[in-house]
C-alpha cells in the first residue's frame, strides 16, 4: 500500500510540474494523447490497486453510479479545447488539471467500472468510440484553431490520431466479442464482486 | 381450421408481454397512418388533392422516416418475443427503448409538421441546413436529435440482446454457429432465432454507431456552418446506417417465419450448415453493400462501386434462398393449414423473393445511371417492404390474435386479398412508372404521367383498406391474446 502511494505521487509529479510535464504540454498531440491519459491512468492504477475494496467507497458509490458520473462529467470537461487553453494559461487551472484527472477521473473510473451495469459499460464504450470519431472529424474540418496555444496543423494531426485510435479500438473490441468466452467471465465477475460487497 | 395453433412462451413475464403488445399496437396504428400518408402522395400526384409541394415533401419525409422507424420497432418486438424463449432479456430495457422511441417521434413529428422540415428522411447534407425559410435550423435540429434518441433506444435494446446471447452462448461467433460451421462441432447449433438475432445485433450496433457520428456532425454543422463536412462521406455514413437498419428489420421479422410456419406444417425447422453459412455471409454483405445507393456519385472510388454492384447481386441471396427453400420444403405436401397467418407468411416469402429481381436490375451500375432517380427505386423497395416485411409483421400479429383457439372472420380473408392485389398492383405501377422514366420525389407530375398515378392510387387504396382490417382486428383483440406460459 505505502509503496503504491509512493509510485503514484512520483508518477504524478513526473507528469505535471517537472520538466517532463512541460515537454508534454509543448505539443497538442503529446498533451492530449500522452499526458492526459497518463494522468488518468495513474489514478486508475492506484485506484485498482489500493481503493477498489475500500468499504467506505463501496458504500457511497452504490452500483458505481456516482463514480462513473463524476468520471464522465469531469473527463468530458477536459475534452473541451477551451479547457486545455485554460490549463496552459494560468497555473491555477493547471493545478486543477493535475488533481482532477487522476483523482476525479482515474480513481472513480477504477472503483466504478466493474460495478456499473454491463449495458452501461457497453454504452460508455460505444459513446467513447463515437466521440473519438466525431472529434477526429471535427478537428480535421475545423476552419480555425480550437486552442489558442497550438497551431492548426497540430490540431489536424491530433484529429487523424483520434480516428486511428478509434478505428483500432473498435476492431480490438469487436474481435474480443468473437474470441473471448463471456459465459464464465460474467458469472465469475459477478460472484467476486457481490461476495466482496456483501461480506 | 387454425384452432390448434398454439402460442407458447415458456418464460414471458406479464410486464414483457404487456410491453411487447404495446410495441405491436403502436406499430399497427402507425402502419396505417403512414400508409394513408403514402396513399395521399399518390393522390396528390394524381391531381386529386392539391395539397401543394410544401405539404407533399413534409408527408414524404414523415412517410419515409415513419415507416422505417416503425418497422424497426415492430420487427424488434418479433425478435424479442422469440429470442427471449432462449436467452434472458431485460424488460426494463425493452421499456426504455419504447420511451426513447416515443420521445424521438415527438421531436421528429414536431420538426416536420410544426417546424416544416421536409428534407426527406435521408437528411442528406447539406439540405437540412438549407431550409431557405421553409424550415429553420431548429426544426432540422429537432429532427436530427429525435433520430439520435431513437438510435440510443435501439442501441440499448441490441446491447441487451448481445449481453443475453453472449451469457448463454459464450460469444458472438458461437452464437452465429461457427463451431458447427467451421470446426465440425457436434454440439447442437443455436436455434435460428439466436443466429438471426446475433446477425442483427452486430449490423445494427455498427449502423447505429455510424448514424450517431453523422447525426452529431450534422448538428454541429447546422449551428456552425463554417465546419463544412464532406458531403460524400456524410452520404456514405447515412446510407450505411439506413441500409443496415431497414435490412435488419427484415432479418428480425423473418424469425416469425422460422418459428411460426413449422407450427402450421408440423415439421421442425432446424438450422443446417447452409443456413448458418448464409447468415454469416449476410452479416458481412449487409454491411458492405450500401454503396449501391451511391452508384451515381462519380467521385466515389471505383472499387467501392464495383463492390456495391457485385455484392448487390449476392447480398439478398443467401438468407433469402435458404429461407425460401426452407419454407417450400416445410410446406410441400405438408397439408399446411391455410389461414390469414400462414397466407401472410407465405406472401412475405414471395414478396421478399420478387423484390430481389428489380433490386438487382437497379444495382447494376449501367442501369442505375438511368433508373436511379425514377420511381423504379421506390418500386423495388416497396416490394420488399410492403409485400415482404409488412406481411411478416402482420402475420405475427395474426399469430397472436389467433392464439390458442381464437378465431377471426371472413372479413380478414377478404382483407388479405385486398392487401395482396392492391400491393402487387401498387408496386407494379411504381415499376412501370420507372420504366417510363418518371422521376421519384416529385410532388407534381406531368400530365402524361397522371394516368399511372391514378391507377396506383386505386391500388394504394385497396392496400389501405386491407391494412385497416388487419390493424382493427389486432387492436380490438388485444385483450384476448392468449399466450400460454408453461
Ligand atoms: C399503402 C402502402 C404504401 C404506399 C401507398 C406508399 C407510397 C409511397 C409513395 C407515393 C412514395 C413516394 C414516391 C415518390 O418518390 O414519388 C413512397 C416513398 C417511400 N416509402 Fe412508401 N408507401 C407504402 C408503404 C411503405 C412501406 C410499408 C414502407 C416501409 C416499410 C415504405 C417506405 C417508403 C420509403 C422509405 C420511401 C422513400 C421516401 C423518400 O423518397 O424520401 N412505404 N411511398
Ligand atoms: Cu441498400
Amino acid at each position: 500500500m505505502s509503496r503504491s502511494i509512493l509510485f503514484f505521487v512520483l508518477f504524478l509529479y513526473l507528469l505535471s510540474y517537472s520538466i517532463i510535464g512541460q515537454w508534454f504540454e509543448v505539443s497538442m498531440v503529446r498533451h492530449v494523447l500522452i499526458q492526459i491519459p497518463c494522468l488518468v491512468l495513474a489514478g486508475y492504477l492506484f485506484g485498482r490497486k489500493s481503493l477498489i475494496n475500500n468499504r467506505f467507497l463501496i458504500l457511497i458509490n452504490d452500483k458505481g453510479l456516482a463514480g462513473i458520473l463524476m468520471c464522465i462529467f469531469i473527463g468530458g470537461y477536459w475534452m473541451l479545447p477551451r479547457a486545455l487553453d485554460a490549463a496552459l494559461a494560468g497555473s491555477n487551472m493547471a493545478l486543477v488539471k493535475y488533481i482532477s484527472l487522476p483523482f476525479f477521473v482515474g480513481i472513480p473510473l477504477a472503483i466504478s467500472w466493474q460495478r456499473i451495469h454491463p449495458i452501461a459499460r457497453a454504452v460508455i464504450k460505444i459513446e467513447f468510440l463515437t466521440m473519438l470519431f466525431r472529434l477526429g472529424w471535427l478537428y480535421l474540418v475545423s476552419p480555425n484553431r480550437l486552442c489558442n496555444f497550438y497551431q492548426l496543423n497540430e490540431q489536424i494531426i491530433l484529429g487523424k490520431c483520434f480516428l486511428i485510435i478509434a478505428t483500432s479500438l473498435s476492431l480490438y473490441w469487436i474481435l474480443q466479442l468473437f474470441a473471448e468466452d463471456y459465459r464464465e467471465q460474467e458469472t465469475l465477475k459477478k460472484n467476486n464482486l457481490y461476495d466482496q460487497a456483501s461480506s | 381450421m387454425s384452432s390448434s395453433i398454439s402460442v407458447i412462451h415458456p418464460n414471458l413475464s406479464a410486464g414483457a408481454r404487456k410491453t411487447l403488445l404495446t410495441y405491436l399496437a403502436i406499430s399497427a396504428v402507425v402502419f396505417l397512418l403512414m400508409m394513408v400518408f403514402g396513399a395521399s402522395m399518390r393522390y396528390e400526384q394524381s391531381e386529386w388533392l392539391g395539397m401543394g409541394p410544401q405539404y407533399f415533401y413534409q408527408i414524404m419525409t414523415a412517410h419515409g422516416i415513419g415507416m422505417i422507424g416503425i418497422v424497426g420497432l415492430a420487427a424488434s418486438a418479433v425478435m424479442w418475443f422469440f429470442l427471449s424463449r432462449h436467452v434472458q432479456l431485460s424488460t426494463p430495457i425493452l421499456v426504455a427503448n419504447l420511451v426513447f422511441f416515443l420521445i424521438g417521434v415527438v421531436l421528429i413529428l414536431g420538426a416536420i409538421f410544426i417546424g416544416g422540415f421536409a428534407a426527406a428522411w435521408t437528411f442528406l447534407y447539406p439540405l437540412p441546413a438549407m431550409g431557405k425559410g421553409v424550415w429553420g435550423n431548429h426544426a432540422a435540429a429537432s429532427y436530427l436529435v429525435g433520430l439520435l434518441l431513437i438510435g440510443v433506444g435501439f442501441l440499448l435494446l441490441y446491447l441487451d440482446t448481445a449481453r443475453g446471447i453472449m451469457k448463454k452462448y459464450g460469444n458472438l461467433g458461437k452464437a452465429l454457429g461457427w463451431p458447427q460451421l467451421f470446426f465440425n462441432s457436434q454440439d447442437e447449433a443455436p436455434p435460428s432465432a439466436v443466429i438471426a438475432s446475433t446477425m442483427v445485433l452486430i449490423v445494427n450496433i455498427a449502423g447505429i454507431a455510424a448514424g450517431a457520428v453523422v447525426l452529431v456532425l450534422s448538428l454541429v454543422n447546422l449551428y456552425m456552418p463554417s465546419y463544412e463536412l464532406d458531403p460524400l462521406l456524410v452520404k456514405n455514413l447515412i446510407y450505411f446506417f439506413g441500409h443496415v437498419f431497414i435490412n435488419a428489420a427484415i432479418y428480425q421479422a423473418v424469425i416469425a417465419v422460422y418459428e411460426i410456419l413449422p407450427l402450421y406444417t408440423n415439421r421442425p425447422w432446424k438450422p443446417t450448415k447452409v443456413f448458418i453459412l448464409s447468415w454469416t455471409l449476410s452479416t458481412l454483405m449487409v454491411m458492405s453493400v450500401y454503396p449501391h445507393h451511391l452508384l451515381m456519385d462519380f467521385a466515389m472510388p471505383k472499387w467501392a462501386l464495383i463492390m456495391g454492384q457485385i455484392i448487390s447481386y449476392m447480398s439478398g441471396f443467401p438468407v433469402l434462398v435458404v429461407t425460401a427453400i426452407g419454407a417450400l420444403t416445410l410446406i410441400y405436401r405438408s397439408g399446411i393449414k391455410w389461414d390469414v397467418t400462414s397466407r401472410l407468411l407465405i406472401l412475405s416469402m414471395l414478396g421478399w423473393a420478387c423484390g430481389v429481381i428489380p433490386a438487382i436490375v437497379d444495382g447494376t451500375i449501367s442501369v442505375n445511371n438511368v433508373m436511379h432517380n425514377t420511381l423504379w427505386v421506390p418500386g423495388h423497395f416497396h416490394i420488399y417492404l410492403l409485400l415482404g416485411l409488412l406481411p411478416m409483421l402482420f402475420g405475427f400479429m395474426y399469430y397472436l390474435v389467433q392464439s390458442n383457439g381464437n378465431k377471426v372472420g371472413a372479413v380478414d380473408d377478404v382483407a388479405f386479398w385486398f392487401y395482396l392485389v392492391g400491393g402487387m398492383g401498387f408496386v407494379t405501377m411504381f415499376l412501370l412508372s420507372g420504366k417510363e422514366s418518371i422521376p421519384r420525389r416529385w410532388a407534381a407530375h406531368l400530365s402524361e404521367w397522371v394516368p399511372y398515378d391514378r391507377i396506383a392510387s386505386v391500388f394504394a387504396t385497396l392496400v389501405v383498406i386491407g391494412a385497416l382490417v388487419f390493424a382493427y382486428r389486432f387492436l380490438t383483440r388485444l385483450s384476448r391474446i392468449n399466450i400460454a406460459t408453461s
